[in-house]
């Protein structure tokens, strides 16, 4: 076993939780369903609709990490086997955090107070962050790619002239390029350790 | 070629140094736990030779398998130790400063 063959397999086992796109077609379908509670929210509905839909929006996200961990213990772990992904350390966690929550803030913060600022930059930025920091330190390229792809829908569909409903719309099409990558993916990583057991 | 790099490859760890050993401890180095499952699909090795290489493993205190139940299945979990990654980190350190020693023909 060559060097480089060792340091493939510890990256290929640390990169594994990544590499059957559930994840993806989790969030995916998140970011459908928060476009389309969006659609709702902006077509003004009585001030009880709108807590309704800012609950499930809430519920929505809070749901989806055990929708992950549910679709991958039935799909994936009977195939590949169980393993839990390795944690990172306080520091770098914590480092991450942080630097996550201030690129948020300033997003959130810059969209709000300036009104040059357009709304859906704070969309696309933080997905392009989170995607970008995912791919890389897991090691997953494909991420980095879909971060860059996801970013550029915001301003995309702003050309398009659908500025009123330029922020659902997106999260609608974010959702389904996740949804789609995810899916093959998915289907595709299947196959293959099917196919090797 | 110094006398250095013979008593470097001398002192490589034996345990470590077996191919089949080797894959595992690279496998169980990425993850925090894992089951024998992964590590038969991760390393491609036999039931039973996977089986006796982690035995050995255990052995040298560089892997601790337990026996627990997820759900009502029972499971037998793997992990690599302190030691292990400890063992795991020189073994390659010293691999590499072999290499390198090699290549420059010192």
């Amino acid at each position: 076993m060559t060097g480089t063959n060792l340091d493939e397999l510890i990256k290929s086992s640390r990169s594994m939780w990544w590499k059957d796109g559930i994840a993806e077609f989790i969030t995916g379908i998140v970011l459908i369903l928060s476009g389309g509670l969006q659609f709702l929210l902006s077509g003004s509905p009585r001030p009880a609709y709108r807590y309704v839909i800012v609950a499930a929006q809430i519920l929505v996200i809070a749901l989806s990490p055990y929708a992950i961990r549910w679709l991958k213990n039935r799909l994936v772990v009977p195939i590949t086997g169980y393993f839990k992904p390795q944690k990172q350390d306080k520091g770098t966690s914590g480092a991450i955090r942080y630097a996550i929550s201030i690129a948020l803030f300033i997003l959130l913060t810059a969209t709000i107070l300036i009104d040059n600022i357009p709304p859906w930059l704070s969309i696309s930025a933080f997905s392009f962050i989170i995607l970008l920091w995912v791919g890389i330190f897991w090691n997953v390229n494909r991420l980095i790619f879909e971060g860059i792809l996801l970013a550029a829908v915001p301003p995309a569909v702003t050309l398009t002239g659908n500025s009123t409903n330029c922020i659902p719309i997106s999260l609608i099409i974010m959702g389904a390029i996740m949804v789609t990558i995810g899916g093959v993916v998915s289907y595709r990583f299947m196959r293959e350790h099917r196919k090797n057991e | 070629m110094s006398k250095n790099v013979f008593q470097n490859i001398k002192n490589l760890d034996r345990v470590i140094h077996e191919p089949a050993r080797l894959a595992i401890m690279a496998v169980l180095y990425g993850v925090e736990e894992a089951d024998f499952k992964y590590l038969l699909n991760m390393t491609g090795l036999s039931r039973g030779n996977l089986s006796a290489h982690v035995s050995k493993l255990e052995e040298a205190g560089y892997v601790y398998v337990q026996k627990k139940f997820v759900g009502k299945k029972p499971m037998t979990i793997y992990k690599i130790t302190a030691e292990g990654r400890k063992a795991l980190d020189q073994y390659l350190k010293s691999v590499k400063q072999i290499y390198s020693t090699l290549k420059s023909g010192d």
